[in-house]
């Protein structure tokens, strides 16, 4: 019954968005397929993204509200079952990628790694408060990295793994995961208060908020970088690279938030960044195109 | 001053405001009240420049929403950022510094903690003080009493006249009578849509007493308490 409701939930969700649920699900489905594909044929390390991508989406499921909703609704053995099973389903289209590919190792990474997340709440004390050097700039990062500082300890733990065992596509990889994270955080849109408040037009809110996005990344990700780049002098073009099309991205999801307001990121939005994956150069589309659909949408706010 | 000439707002046949036209001057405190539903969030919203309206709203400072200091009735914080990082977001915003934060947390807010963590009455008063520190020439404060403690409350007050000293515009709507006769220099009484009555201070007493008549009658009567 549970899963059933969310299935339902789910749908109606596509239809928001202006999607039949099979296409919706067609879509995805063969998006994760070509990205899997692509990705898997040039990065060595791109199945390791693949289980860090998984296991991210796994623990937005473990967050404390639904965790606690869960908790009261259904008996101890009921929540168990049921926590287990929706990080299984969410896992199971990645799972048969690596199955695909034959990548064991990390197929057997995502199991373990399923089954511990469902254990596992994602909750920091809400009382306790983390410092994090954004407080000057808030929201955005300040409240993405407070909500996932557990996976910001393991990037940086991955990254002194990379140095120690001499595997740069590893130390690229936790660069590229910093990246991934951060993106995160601008996946839902802001109460409109937030938005009315500013005295700047939406050209100039628009340029403020890729300035702070592009600088706040920077903190977290660019002292990975420098270290990766002291331990593989000779590789320096390939890290300079990823963080050329890294902030290309971060540049895009801020542009495609606000494209989509007051709405969530659609479809449509979400299709592009994925495409920009496979073919980074068709950032130099999308981000033109996302501007302006972003000062569009904000006009009403930002007259 | 704000002018608001011939406003009009409908949620699809829903008529919420209805060909209002009215003026708040500078150095006044104005009191909106109605029953729920009457429109007056509809209004603060029009004012504000959240919501398509027809009519015109003129202020002498423009653009309105860049002086606007808005309290919205349950104030919205996300779920990870400080007190302190609210009051910073909000100052950002109007490309305000501020220095002195501590020295001007006069009701004593804990801003290292989440806001979200906050009581009802502390996110009241957290959202005003970023109001304050944004510096702006005009009020709009959707219930601010509301949940807030009698101390606050007094404070509150005493800020209120403050703004007015300062030539501010402030609009206040409260569903607490004695708060507005204590603030308020004119009442408007919104009625489906439309300003019924504007009443003066001198005239607050026969206001309360003619309410009381209307929503009280002899309703309590009919309870048939013993």
């Amino acid at each position: 019954m549970y899963f059933q409701l969310q299935f339902k939930l789910l749908n109606r969700r596509f239809k928001d968005l202006g999607f039949e649920p099979w296409f919706a699900y067609v879509l995805l489905l063969a998006t994760l397929e070509t990205i899997t594909h692509q990705s898997f044929e040039r990065f060595s390390f791109a199945p390791f993204v693949l289980v860090g991508v998984c296991m991210m989406l796994q623990v937005n499921l473990g967050n404390q509200k639904r965790i606690d909703f869960l908790k009261t609704v259904f008996t101890t053995s009921k929540f168990r079952q049921i926590r287990l099973l929706e990080n299984a389903l969410l896992a199971l289209p990645f799972m048969l990628e690596l199955i695909i590919y034959q990548k064991w190792i990390e197929l057997v990474l995502l199991i373990a790694g399923t089954f511990l997340l469902s254990l596992v709440n994602v909750k920091i004390s809400h009382q306790k408060t983390l410092p994090t050097p954004f407080s000057k700039q808030p929201f955005e990062f300040a409240v993405g990295f407070r909500s996932t500082i557990v996976v910001f300890m393991a990037i940086y733990c991955l990254m002194g793994i990379a140095l120690f065992v001499d595997n740069f596509n590893l130390g690229m990889f936790s660069i590229g995961v910093v990246f991934v994270i951060s993106m995160g955080f601008y996946t839902q849109p802001e109460n409109e208060f937030y938005v009315w408040i500013h005295h700047h037009s939406a050209h100039d809110f628009l340029r403020q908020k890729v300035k702070i996005a592009v600088l706040q990344v920077s903190v977290l990700s660019l002292p990975l970088a420098i270290l990766l780049v002291c331990r593989y002098p000779s590789q320096i073009e390939y890290v300079v690279l990823l963080l050329f099309t890294a902030y290309a991205f971060i540049i895009a999801i801020v542009l495609a938030k606000y494209a989509a307001y007051p709405n969530e990121i659609q479809l449509v939005q979400v299709f592009f960044l994925g495409l920009s994956l496979l073919l980074p150069f068709l950032l130099l589309l999308f981000i033109p195109l996302f501007y302006n659909q972003a000062k569009q949408r904000l006009t009403p706010y930002l007259k | 001053m704000i002018q608001i000439e011939k406003l009009s707002k409908s949620y699809g046949t829903n008529d919420v405001l209805k060909q209002v036209s009215l003026r708040f001057d500078e150095g006044k405190v104005y009191g909106i009240v109605g029953e729920n539903g009457a429109g007056k969030t509809t209004l603060f919203r029009c004012i504000a420049d959240l919501e398509d309206y027809k009519g015109t709203i003129t202020s002498s400072k423009t653009p309105l929403k860049d002086h606007l200091g808005l309290l919205l009735t349950e104030p919205f914080f996300f779920s990870k950022i400080t007190g302190r990082e609210y009051l910073q977001l909000l100052c950002n915003a109007r490309s305000v510094s501020v220095t002195n934060l501590d020295e001007r947390n006069i009701f004593d807010l804990p801003l290292e903690q989440y806001a979200s963590t906050y009581s009802t009455g502390m996110k009241k008063k957290l959202a005003i003080t970023g109001l304050l520190l944004q510096g702006n020439s005009y009020f709009i404060l959707d219930e601010p009493f509301n949940g807030v403690d009698i101390q606050s409350n007094m404070i509150i007050t005493e800020i209120i006249n403050k703004l007015k000293s300062l030539n501010k515009i402030v609009i206040i709507s409260s569903h607490i009578f004695s708060t507005l006769k204590d603030t308020c220099d004119e009442i408007l009484l919104l009625k489906n849509g439309q300003f019924e009555e504007a009443v003066q201070k001198e005239e607050f007493h026969e206001l309360e007493a003619s309410m009381k008549d209307v929503s009280i009658g002899n309703k309590i009567d009919k309870l048939g308490l013993k």
